[in-house]
């Protein structure tokens, strides 16, 4: 298992001790088992993560001594039944305190992706959507977005707090954006999906609505109850999760880094 | 001490008999009471020898009893001490019970820090006290929500947390108490929007199932009830019995006009010096920053030994270091602005000098209970400057002495002010139709047609594409005011009247003590552009007002003299601004604005067309005096500035068909002021008359009926005219109080 290689995920082993023991010539977790100083800290952990294997305690020590953009986090999927993984996006009418007008879910079916978007017809069926999402992260154990570590996530919970309704929901959580800004900052000027999709993804968008303009479009769609201007944002909201599907096999794909 | 000291200042050869009048303040003895107490806190107490005076230990009854309490006793009455005893016992008892202390100011939450932190750790708990403000940094604000019991902060603060409540389930679910410090300072409009806030903070409170008790601390007003539930809400206990010893207080009132050659921060110098050759820790409130930078720089040239100046712009650690050489003694003079007045710790003083009155005598008196340490003797000086208030002390010194109490008032029910917190409410929780008053729920529905907000069955939700927290400043009416640019830097934000009035091109503007000219004024985008500049003028706006009175609400008639309240529609006109060198006018220049046209809360005076002794020619004069005088009074009977007053006086008012004078609320939407005048309108003419009538002046002076404030360049005034409006006025109204 590749997630073994990184001895950082030792209490107390950083990169320095990290390049000795690499010079000494261990190369994993397990390779340290008989270690003087380390070999209790990997039997532990190897006895925390395998008996039986337990993928939230692999991702939290991975989250622990990690950054949120480590590519062992991408190791984790292949640790999931793929029935519980959720790609997830929102579409809101602003930054915060605002309704959410549009959620787009994305699941694994025998290697294809399913999208399930939930549109709100009105600012009544924000509830509606909460639920759905609400049931889908019920049958979920990891969740992946763009960003959405500190948009969707955060605003997602703040609506069901503003609704009063109960939010019990810890999945696991990859946020390729990190990723992409790990993998592609280099090539990119900057790494909005947009930019990604163009340049890494080979995506093209034929009319692309700017998020920005979501409000401003939903808003329309309300006051003349004419449905037009509804569809660029419900395009828009469903390339976004399958871009993140794209983007994930990517980045699978991806060497893994030399460090 | 005080009267060696008097001895002193009079043996000087700079000595003019200034002095013209010296009251001595008797010493009070210490009212001790006793309470049974947590072991803890009883053992606490007793290690720093502290015992309790009656009125703390009422405060710890009224709260053990849960009962909501505003405390307005005197500085250095132990006010903090007596709500923290039975909020530290809470402590003692309930692992998990929170407070939360909300000051008016971040420097004020920081002082309060290291005293509640002093008392955490004298008791042995584990409360992580923290300050949470926009200075907190990041990472430790999680850490802060998820642990602390005792949080500190300010009303802006608060304001943009309450939205995020679900990061804050914990502290909020574990809520006891509520302490609003310095509570007097939420008067107006900032009190108006703090009000709200609070009401705000309850609703989010009752999701997460608490409601705590309040506690406030003020400074002494004439209705600490009705403020107290104006401000929060709640009907409060009242404790305001001084129980305290106090020591003897000189209080000395210095005429510096009798020394008409020197200038009365020279004369504020010269006493500040002496007093510090004599080792007599003194402490001097000015009027402003610049003031107080003369002051300080004088005396030291006079040789006083250790004086500094001290004010809110200084960094935080030379504040401190002032702070703690006036606690050590090893500073003997410091010249303050207000900044000083309260809340900030710096134990007690010898004396005290006022360079001209702070604009309310709950300040005058905050800032005079910095003089006497415990019992010691102490000294106050008195030195009312060149304007009507001032000189209205000068002559009746009772008034200062007797510590008329004024009333505080805020108008929680500002329709502009109710309408963006309900944006805010409404995106914090959704409104239910049940939370709405009879007045508000027309308001929502404006609000609803406007688009910002929708209709769902689970209540009303905010759906502005705004944040609505940035639609709301706590300090102003509206979130969008003109903004001040400076080099592209934000200076501060002006309501638009006031930006019309006081930053019009050419306009010159102090802000912190720093001179800057207005290049020009947007007001479609609301930005005016300024650059910094020394200059040696200033600039004086000249704007005429009209009114109209909308509504009649009461009506007072005595014999010929009708006062009536209500609404009226003010109409602002600016027409030009004259460049001022020394007080002469040296240009005067055209404006092109808009006018602008409000409505708020008014009061009208309404008079025979004849009155005896004014000739015809000079009524109009007699009427704009009178206007001037009974606006130049309203302090003393409600806490304001001058400026938040206006007023026209005309001979013949298209509505009244008469002599009328009236005055109102200088702010859209009204701030209840006028409401508080029309009820005490006897005192105020009386006490307007007497400002007037005692003033040696022979046609009107900047004492007596001169404004500042006037648009119409103090143009036409009549002294005797209006001493005889003035007097009509009282006599016939002293009749209602009798």
């Amino acid at each position: 298992m590749r997630l073994l290689s990184d001895m950082c995920l030792l209490y107390g082993v950083g990169k320095r001790h990290k390049s000795n023991l690499l010079n000494d010539g261990y190369t994993s977790i397990p390779s340290l088992v008989a270690h003087p100083r380390w070999g209790d800290q990997a039997r532990l952990l190897l006895n925390e993560w395998h008996n039986p294997l337990d993928v939230r305690k692999v991702y939290e020590t991975i989250s622990r001594w990690l950054p949120s953009s480590s590519p062992l986090f991408l190791q984790i999927l292949g640790l999931v039944p793929q029935e519980r993984v959720l790609f997830f996006d929102l579409e809101t009418l602003g930054l915060s305190n605002v309704p959410i007008i549009l959620a787009a879910l994305g699941s694994l079916e025998q290697g294809r992706m399913r999208i399930v978007q939930y549109l709100a017809r009105s600012f009544d069926e924000e509830i509606g959507i909460l639920e759905q999402v609400g049931a889908a992260l019920e049958r979920s154990d990891l969740l992946l977005s763009y960003n959405g570590k500190s948009f969707d996530w955060t605003y997602l919970r703040e609506r069901f707090s503003y609704y009063g309704l109960p939010f019990p929901y810890q999945p696991m959580h990859i946020d390729l954006l990190h990723h992409a800004r790990r993998a592609f900052h280099d090539l990119l000027p900057d790494v909005r999906l947009g930019t990604v999709e163009e340049r890494i993804l080979a995506v093209s968008r034929d009319v692309d609505l700017p998020s920005g303009d979501v409000p401003e479009y939903y808003t329309t769609y309300l006051d003349t109850q004419d449905p037009g201007p509804l569809v660029p944002i419900v395009n828009h909201n469903r390339q976004d999760i399958a871009s993140l599907a794209l983007l994930l096999d990517r980045l699978l794909r991806e060497p893994a880094d030399g460090d | 001490m005080a009267t060696d000291t008097i001895a002193c200042i009079k043996g000087e050869a700079w000595y003019r008999n200034q002095i013209v009048h010296l009251e001595t303040i008797p010493a009070t003895d210490a009212i001790p009471a006793d309470v049974a107490l947590h072991p803890t806190m009883e053992r606490y107490l007793r290690a720093r020898e502290i015992s309790l005076y009656r009125h703390q230990v009422a405060v710890i009854e009224a709260l053990r009893a849960g009962k909501d309490v505003i405390i307005t006793t005197p500085t250095a009455s132990g006010k903090t001490l007596a709500f923290n005893v039975p909020i530290f016992e809470t402590f003692l008892k309930n692992e998990n019970a929170c407070a939360l202390y909300i000051y008016p100011l971040k420097a004020l939450a920081n002082d309060q820090y290291d005293k509640l932190k002093d008392m955490e750790e004298g008791l042995g708990l584990d409360l992580h006290p923290s300050v949470y403000d926009g200075d907190t940094p990041t990472a430790k604000r999680a850490r802060i929500r998820g642990t602390a019991r005792v949080i500190l902060t300010n009303p802006h603060a608060l304001h943009y947390y309450l939205p995020w409540h679900h990061q804050w389930s914990r502290f909020y679910a574990n809520l006891r108490y509520i302490v609003i410090d310095e509570a007097h300072q939420y008067r107006g409009v900032f009190g108006a929007n703090v009000a709200l806030l609070l009401r705000r903070l309850y609703r989010i409170l009752a999701r997460y199932g608490s409601s705590p008790q309040i506690v406030l601390a003020s400074a002494s007003v004439a209705n600490p009830q009705a403020f107290a539930r104006d401000l929060t809400g709640r009907d409060v206990a009242v404790v305001s019995e001084a129980t305290a010893a106090r020591g003897e207080r000189q209080v000395c009132f210095w005429d510096a006009l009798l020394d008409n050659a020197s200038a009365i921060t020279t004369q504020a110098a010269r006493i500040l010096a002496t007093l510090s050759q004599s080792n007599v820790q003194t402490l001097c409130f000015t009027r402003s920053r610049v003031m107080a930078e003369v002051v300080a720089r004088r005396a030291r040239d006079l040789g006083g030994k250790d004086v500094l100046s001290y004010r809110a712009g200084y960094l935080p650690r030379e504040r401190r270091e002032i702070e703690a050489g006036l606690r050590d003694g090893s500073i003997k003079g410091v010249v303050s602005t207000s900044a000083l007045e309260a809340g900030i710790d710096i134990g007690s003083l010898d004396a005290v000098i006022l360079v001209g009155f702070p604009g309310s005598l709950l300040s005058a008196w905050q800032q005079a209970g910095r003089a006497g340490r415990g019992t010691d003797p102490s000294l106050i000086v008195f030195m009312p400057q060149e304007n009507p208030l001032d000189r209205y002390f000068m002559h009746h010194p009772d008034a200062f002495l007797g510590r008329e109490r004024s009333q505080i008032v805020i108008r929680p029910d500002n329709p502009r002010i109710v309408a963006s917190h309900m944006l805010c409410a409404a995106a914090e929780l959704p409104l239910r139709d049940e939370e709405l008053s009879a007045e508000e729920k027309p308001l929502l529905q404006s609000l609803v047609d406007g688009g910002l907000i929708a209709a769902t069955p689970r209540g009303f939700i905010y759906r502005g594409v705004r944040r609505a927290h940035e639609l709301v400043r706590m300090d102003s009416l509206v979130g969008e005011g003109v903004k001040l640019l400076h080099a592209g830097k934000l200076l501060e934000t002006m309501d638009p009247i006031r930006a019309r009035r006081d930053a019009y091109p050419g306009a010159v503007l102090l802000h912190r003590g720093e001179t800057y000219v207005v290049e020009n004024l947007d007001l479609e985008n609301g930005v005016a552009q300024v650059r910094q500049e020394e200059v040696d003028y200033y600039t004086k706006g000249l704007r005429t007002s009209t009114s109209e009175i909308i509504s009649q609400e009461e009506t007072i008639e005595r014999d010929g003299v009708t006062v009536a309240t209500g609404r009226v529609r003010i109409t602002e006109s600016f027409i030009g601004y004259q460049t001022m060198h020394y007080n002469r006018a040296i240009s005067v220049d055209p404006l092109d604005l808009p006018p602008y046209t409000y409505e708020t809360d008014g009061l009208w005076i309404i008079l025979p067309a004849v009155i005896q002794n004014v000739a015809p020619e000079a009524l109009a004069g007699g009427l704009h005096g009178a206007e001037h005088a009974l606006i130049a009074m309203a302090p003393l009977l409600v806490l304001c500035d001058q400026e938040d007053i206006g007023g026209v006086s005309t001979p013949f008012h298209q509505q009244t068909a008469a002599p009328t004078i009236l005055i109102y609320d200088e702010m859209e939407g009204g701030a209840g002021l006028s409401e508080v005048l029309f009820s005490a309108i006897a005192r105020l003419a009386q006490r307007a008359e007497r400002l007037v009538a005692d003033c040696p002046c022979e046609n009107g002076c900047p004492a007596c009926i001169y404004s500042p404030n006037c648009g119409s360049q103090n143009r036409p005034l009549d002294k005797s005219a209006t001493i005889e409006i003035l007097r009509f006025i009282a006599v016939r109204l002293a009749r209602i109080e009798a």
